[in-house]
């Protein structure tokens, strides 16, 4: 995450904005307007996410069947950096082959060319640059992801925890006190560093 | 399978420039980029998927005539972030991990995988039908089964057989 200020152009940046008649406090998205985002009926986004360009989100892998479905749900305040790839992760389960909605929580910071294919990310969680995060890893609350990590699939990265490396192993540990750090982080980045202009 | 099953699903929102053979049934996510600088050809097999930011390039100068082209077989899974390089050969069901680069005129053996940060290879150690059946389901589901408009059968959802790609994208026809 840039911990400089960044400035964006206003015209590029689509912003959800809070109706009057709603009470959701599903708004202050900023969505890009260079960013892919695929079958966004199937998207949902928590409020104050930024998505930057070249960004891509995969909401039309959805799982089949009939109905409405999530595929990518993403919390509040999370940040998903330049020519990152969202996308839920598939496989076959008694030979049927689908691909399974993926769940982003709060303040969740996803950096640069990183790619994503995990079932879950909890809160509080800092993934780096140019990561890969393999199809169904779990990635628990308040966990560091460290710069051209790969996340092997299947994996599940404990709480507090920072994985680097390739493939990705545990190299080090988080204080309890990272995650008022992660959210003091993102919301400063939302409010003050993110400006229009 | 209806007859639609040989078409190829393009995105509209990838890019593909030079010469390009397209076998039958390949899968073009968007934003992938398959170019062709050189004027040398690029040849696919048939039932390929390329996913997103996927780049395939051909640099060769004419003048290089010993090169045959970058060629690719039937099969292959070319992941999110994957560059396959100047005069590389893929054979049958290889598999190139995601953010993984081939080298320049690098000749990939059939069922292999090239996964890691050394452009490690190797072949693929469980039974290849596994990932042969996974390829093909994976196929069947991005792909047009059905024309627009057309009501599915039941038996049809329950196979996990509907139009995904298609429903989501402007795809391009040939």
């Amino acid at each position: 995450m840039e911990s400089a200020l960044c400035h964006y152009d206003k015209r590029e940046y689509i912003e959800t904005v809070r109706v009057p008649w709603c009470v959701r406090e599903d708004t202050g998205n900023k969505v890009s307007r260079k960013s892919v985002i695929c079958g966004s009926q199937n998207i949902v986004l928590g409020g104050k996410t930024i998505i930057r360009k070249d960004c891509i989100v995969r909401g039309d892998l959805r799982r089949t069947g009939t109905g409405h479905a999530v595929v990518v749900a993403i919390g509040r305040y999370c940040f998903l950096g330049e020519r990152c790839v969202i996308r839920p992760p598939y496989k076959t389960y008694k030979g049927v082959f689908n691909y399974y909605p993926m769940k982003i929580a709060d303040h969740v910071v996803v950096g640069q060319d990183s790619v994503v294919e995990a079932a879950q990310i909890g809160s509080y969680v800092h993934i780096g640059k140019n990561c890969v995060i393999g199809r169904f890893a779990i990635i628990k609350d308040c966990c560091r992801i460290l710069d051209g990590a790969v996340v092997p699939p299947n994996t599940v990265v404990p709480s507090f925890s920072v994985f680097g490396g390739n493939p990705a192993r545990l190299v080090d540990e988080l204080p309890e006190s990272i995650q008022e750090v992660y959210e003091t982080q993102t919301k400063e980045f939302y409010y003050d560093k993110f400006l229009a202009g | 399978m209806s007859q639609s099953t040989d078409a190829n699903v393009i995105c509209d929102e990838s890019i593909l420039e030079g010469n390009i053979t397209l076998g039958k049934g390949n899968i073009i996510h968007p934003k992938c980029t398959i170019i062709c600088e050189g004027g040398g050809p690029i040849v696919i097999g048939n039932g390929n998927v390329f996913e997103e930011n996927v780049r395939v390039v051909n640099k060769s100068k004419p003048c290089l005539s010993v090169f045959e082209g970058g060629k690719m077989g039937n099969g292959c899974t070319i992941e999110v972030g994957a560059r396959v390089q100047d005069g590389t050969v893929l054979g049958d069901n290889v598999v190139v991990g995601t953010k993984c680069s081939t080298y320049p005129n690098q000749v990939m053996e059939t069922d292999s995988v090239l996964f890691g940060a050394e452009h490690t290879q190797r072949g693929q150690t469980k039974s290849n039908r596994l990932q042969a059946n996974l390829h093909i389901r994976h196929l069947e589901y991005l792909r047009e089964v059905s024309k627009p408009g057309q009501v599915l059968p039941p038996s049809f959802v329950a196979n996990a057989c509907v139009q995904v790609l298609p429903r989501y994208h402007h795809v391009r026809s040939e």
